[in-house]
């Protein structure tokens, strides 16, 4: 019975299932949704193990699709929609529902609590059916839903700059949405009903027509990713929104926008996408250093962040777009510790700006006076440098390897770019930490409580572990 | 076996800094001191005979890469790793001594972390490796530093040395897909970007080791205490610069440009070491000077003369770092005073440490004698700069008018035996056991007789010069010339391009047509013939347009 039961299918209901059941919950007397919490928290647990569960059944050194299930949607025109997972696509996953987890503990002290769980499972279902939709309207559907939760949760939690915030996200967004559809609409009509994304790469793009669907749905792509002039609408969320786990969900947006590259881009680009993909990386690696700079002499800690996730972002896309058979992988293993990494240093760079707001403290010096989380924080900035402490830098090393021998240029630039938003991290924490502007009348921070700091331990030895053993949750 | 040895040592390492308490540190670091002695001599004992076994173990197994962590025992190993335990084991007794340490347990457990991690590169065979451990051991160098402007500098620049020996490998491997060390020579030959990478090597070696120009980290270990800075100085990152250089010193030849660069860099050490050593007025950074002059030495010495053999240089490092060690001492004998000019005349009192120095001199120039045919002139230079520089210290530290505060004098005492006896006992040792000539007995004069004339007395003038004690020429040369750039760039991108152009022309024009546009449909559909003329003109419009088309 096991056998025929709908794994894919069910790891996109559940936190579906998780959020009808957080809506229904009751919130405590005085107004705490610690239910709702709770029942999103053990839902994304649920679908984390279903995950795991899914991992034993794949054959990991296949790589095309397994676990494919296909749904009749429409008789006429005939549209099925289908589901499939690779390793790729499996790690991604991985990687959403651990940062998910990691945002979660950050949220656990916001207010509107509840609508937070509530949009915030509807995203990251719908962020699960995208990364495993196997056709392309499945695609389309879950690359725009997503965008619903989003837009929600920036609305309720976005600062006092939101509405701009907002008109900023639509305007990308829309404009992506547009040329997706087209293009989706084009490619079922060109190519007589085609549907698989995995069957892409045999279709003939030699017509001007088909070199436009391809056009739109790289552009649609790159309006997700934090590439010039892309860059601008996650740049202002994140400089604006004070909720790590809303902060964590809109960067994880650009993961889709690498996913739809890697998914689209044919093996051998037509003769008029060669000059297409030069101008593309000669923007991608301007934009990186312009990015890093621009977050080295910043002091807000998000934008940092921001600067941090656009380069690696990018050098991500790099990689997908030379990519040479071997690397997609190298790729996948970074992301899963990029991700930790960023999702924990964003929920403890949250719970510090919390505690200085509500102790009015400046920044300088702040960490001084709590040992566990200065600890787990030089941690994780240690391997935000990419020191080998976790896979970030083997995975790196090839990825930064492979970029070298198709370009040097550009893999120097790369490692320069590395080099300088680590700088950035690290002069933000020696800001937290600088003794120098503490004294003893100054009110002191309060620690993270002891099952925090357990929860951090535990994802530093993920990372140690994560690099040696990348798939270690399967003992592979 | 050094397999072995590696993992007893991290393991008792990470216990005693997860378990150490403030109630145990004491007994907490006489137990790791104690484990670091059995350690060497279970590293002696195999060294002696000759014991050899392959230690290989697969790290990482991916399609494109797979990556092996070698720690076998074998004769080169041994020899490579010897003067480290040595060194490593005196700094961990240093440490139960030294006074008022904070977190001893601590501090101890992670010096045994530290030469447990610099153990990966002194045996790998692949650069994967080579750079993972020094960067590990550099990470424990982190924990070891426990003041905050060295800390940080120290950060900053392990970071850049660790950017570019990752840029440096990935040019490598890009080239030859091999991690092997053994792929190197035949990389040296290929020209594919190998002055780009002996460049970006001289980089890190060059940060790690904190050579001339890049010395502003090694100079802000300053502010620690002794024992740290010396360990910092001889077990973690310019160790692991060396090792990191003894493995790739075929990209490093005078052949290539980075090579050049080197040579120059050495000697420049070597001159910023003798000048450093002779003017500054703090204990703290003469010891860094001198051991500046040391790593410009080796340099030197490997580049010009390439018979790269780590093994003729372990006693030299080893009777440096007692240098350090003895300075580490008077200074503890008075108080912790780290200012020559404030001491002087102090022979009365601490008699016990009066002899070492020279019976150091004597020992490093019987080594470097030893080994002239392979260091050639360079070491004959090093002994006469021993013979400038320790009888200066020794002078102003013993004889001359005592300039000692008088509580200083007043609790001014010898150090423990336990402490003067290696000091003693190792060069004593190395003097009987290497050749004894004629030469030694000349030095040994040598330099009783300068200690006692002191020809360098003016230059004690400059003790008074602020500008040269409180210098930081070079910090400020980097952030004018590198941090300074990037920041203006930075703010000069964020301000045109994200601000004028995105936000005030981009995103404020697609505003302004939207409300073009409303304003459009809005009079479109107002019941006044304006509204009519434009719903006329507008289906004109498309006509014309569908007609054009079609």
């Amino acid at each position: 019975m096991i056998e025929n039961f709908s794994f894919l299918s069910a790891i996109i209901l559940l936190p579906f299932v998780g959020m009808l059941f957080t809506l229904f919950s009751r919130e405590d007397a005085d107004g705490n949704s610690r239910n709702a919490f709770n029942v999103a928290f053990l839902s994304v647990c649920a679908n984390l193990l279903l995950v795991l569960r899914i991992f034993s059944n794949m054959d990991l050194q296949e790589n095309g699709l397994q676990l494919v299930e296909r749904f009749n949607w429409l008789e006429n025109p005939n549209i099925d929609i289908i589901l499939g997972a690779d390793t790729f696509s499996i790690v991604m996953i991985m990687s959403v529902h651990f940062s998910f987890l990691i945002g979660m503990f950050g949220a656990r002290e916001s207010q509107h609590l509840k609508s937070m769980m509530i949009f915030a499972l509807i995203f990251l279902g719908m962020l699960t059916g995208f990364f495993l939709s196997a056709d392309i309207f499945s695609f389309y559907i879950f690359f725009e839903a997503m965008l619903f939760p989003l837009f929600m949760l920036i609305g309720i939690f976005g600062d006092i700059r939101r509405d701009g915030i907002i008109y900023r996200f639509f305007l990308y967004n829309f404009f992506g949405a547009v040329l997706l559809f087209l293009a989706v609409i084009m490619l079922f009509n060109l190519h007589d009903g085609f549907l698989d994304i995995h069957k892409y790469d045999t279709l003939k793009h030699q017509s001007s027509l088909g070199i436009f669907v391809l056009l739109a749905i790289f552009i649609s792509c790159l309006s997700r990713i934090p590439i010039w002039p892309f860059h601008y609408w996650i740049s202002s969320i994140s400089a604006n929104i004070r909720s790590p786990l809303v902060f964590i969900l809109t960067n994880l947006l650009p993961l889709t926008g690498l996913y739809g590259f890697m998914r689209f881009l044919p093996n051998n680009f037509h003769s008029s996408l060669v000059y297409g993909v030069t101008i593309l990386e000669i923007i991608a690696v301007i934009t990186m250093i312009f990015i890093a700079l621009i977050g080295f002499i910043n002091r807000d800690v998000q934008y940092k962040l921001f600067s941090y996730i656009t380069v690696y972002y990018i050098m991500y896309l790099l990689s997908i777009i030379n990519e040479d058979g071997l690397s997609i992988m190298n790729v996948a293993f970074s992301c899963f510790a990029f991700i930790i990494i960023i999702s924990v240093l964003e929920i403890l760079s949250g719970y510090l700006h919390l505690e200085q707001e509500n102790k009015g403290l400046s920044p300088d010096g702040i960490l001084c006076s709590a040992p566990r989380i200065s600890f787990i924080y030089s941690f994780f900035i240690l391997a935000a440098m990419g020191l080998p402490v976790s896979s970030l830098f083997v995975n790196n090393f090839l990825i930064v390897s492979q970029l070298i021998e198709e370009n040097l240029q550009i893999g120097l630039i790369v490692v320069f770019s590395l080099t300088l938003t680590a700088g950035s991290l690290l002069k933000d924490y020696y800001r937290l930490k600088d003794r120098n502007h503490t004294s003893p009348n100054k009110p002191c921070i309060e620690d993270i409580s002891l099952w925090r700091y357990a929860f951090g331990l535990i994802m530093i030895l993920i990372l140690l572990y994560s690099s040696i053993k990348p798939l270690w949750f399967l003992g592979a | 076996m050094i397999s072995g040895l590696f993992i007893l040592s991290l393991l008792s390492g990470f216990s005693g800094a997860i378990l150490s308490r403030e109630r145990y540190a004491r007994f907490v670091s006489f137990l790791i001191a104690t484990i670091s002695l059995a350690l060497l001599c279970n590293l002696f004992q195999n060294m002696q005979d000759g014991f050899a076994q392959p230690a290989i173990w697969s790290l990482l197994d991916y399609k494109q890469i797979h990556i092996n962590l070698n720690l076998s025992s074998n004769a080169h190993n041994y020899s490579v790793l010897f003067p480290f335990l040595i060194m490593t084991f005196l700094s961990l007794l240093y440490t139960y001594f030294v006074p008022k340490e904070e977190r001893r347990g601590r501090l101890s457990s992670l010096m045994l972390v530290s030469s447990a991690f610099l153990m990966l590169p002194i045996c790998s065979d692949n650069f994967v490796v080579l750079v993972v451990g020094s960067s590990l051991c550099g990470i424990s160098g982190i924990y070891i530093i426990n003041d905050f402007s060295g800390k940080k500098n120290y950060v900053f620049y392990t970071l850049v040395a660790d950017m570019s020996l990752f840029a440096a490998m990935g040019i490598i491997y890009s080239s030859t897909s091999n991690t092997d060390l053994d792929t190197l020579s035949y990389y040296a030959q290929t020209n594919q970007h190998t002055e780009l990478t002996s460049l970006l090597l001289l980089l890190g070696i060059g940060i790690k080791s904190g050579l001339f120009l890049f010395h502003n980290q090694i100079f802000s270990y300053a502010n620690l205490k002794f024992n740290r800075l010396i360990f910092m100085n001889y077990c973690v990152a310019p160790a692991c610069g060396l090792v990191i250089f003894s493995k790739t010193a075929v990209l490093l030849s005078p052949n290539h440009i980075g090579g050049s660069i080197l040579l120059i860099l050495s000697f420049c050490s070597i001159l910023y070491g003798v000048i450093g050593g002779l003017i500054y007025d703090n204990l703290k950074e003469k010891a860094l000077c001198l051991n500046m002059l040391l790593w410009g030495f080796f340099f030197a010495v490997s580049i010009l003369f390439p018979i790269i053999n780590f093994s003729i240089f372990s006693w030299i490092f080893v009777l440096f770092f007692l240098i350090n060690l003895w300075i580490a001492m008077v200074s503890q004998s008075c108080s912790e005073e780290i200012y020559i000019s404030r001491l002087g005349g102090t022979w009365k009192k601490l008699p016990q440490l009066l002899l070492i120095a020279p019976i150091l001199t004597v020992a490093l120039s019987q080594q470097i004698l030893t080994q002239v045919d392979s260091c050639g002139w360079l070491g004959w230079g090093l002994i006469v700069i021993l013979l400038v520089i320790i009888p200066y210290l020794m002078h102003q530290i013993f004889l001359g008018r005592c300039e000692c505060d008088e509580m200083v004098w007043a609790f001014m005492h010898s150090p423990s035996l336990f402490l003067l006896f290696p000091l003693y006992a190792l060069p004593l040792f190395l003097i009987f056991q290497y050749q004894f000539s004629w030469e030694l007995v000349i030095i040994f004069a040598i330099v009783i007789l300068l200690t006692l004339i002191n020809p360098l007395q003016v230059l004690s003038n400059l003790y008074e010069r602020d500008d040269i004690q409180l210098s930081d020429f070079f910090e400020r040369f980097y952030e004018v010339v590198l941090l300074a750039p990037l920041s203006i760039l930075g703010r000069v991108l964020w301000l045109t391009v994200d601000f004028l152009l995105i936000e005030r022309t981009i995103l404020s024009s697609i505003l302004h047509f939207r409300n073009i546009l409303i304003n459009f449909s809005a009079q479109m559909h107002s019941c006044q013939l304006i509204g009519y003329l434009l719903t006329i003109g507008l289906g004109l419009g498309i006509i014309l347009i569908l007609g054009v088309i079609y």
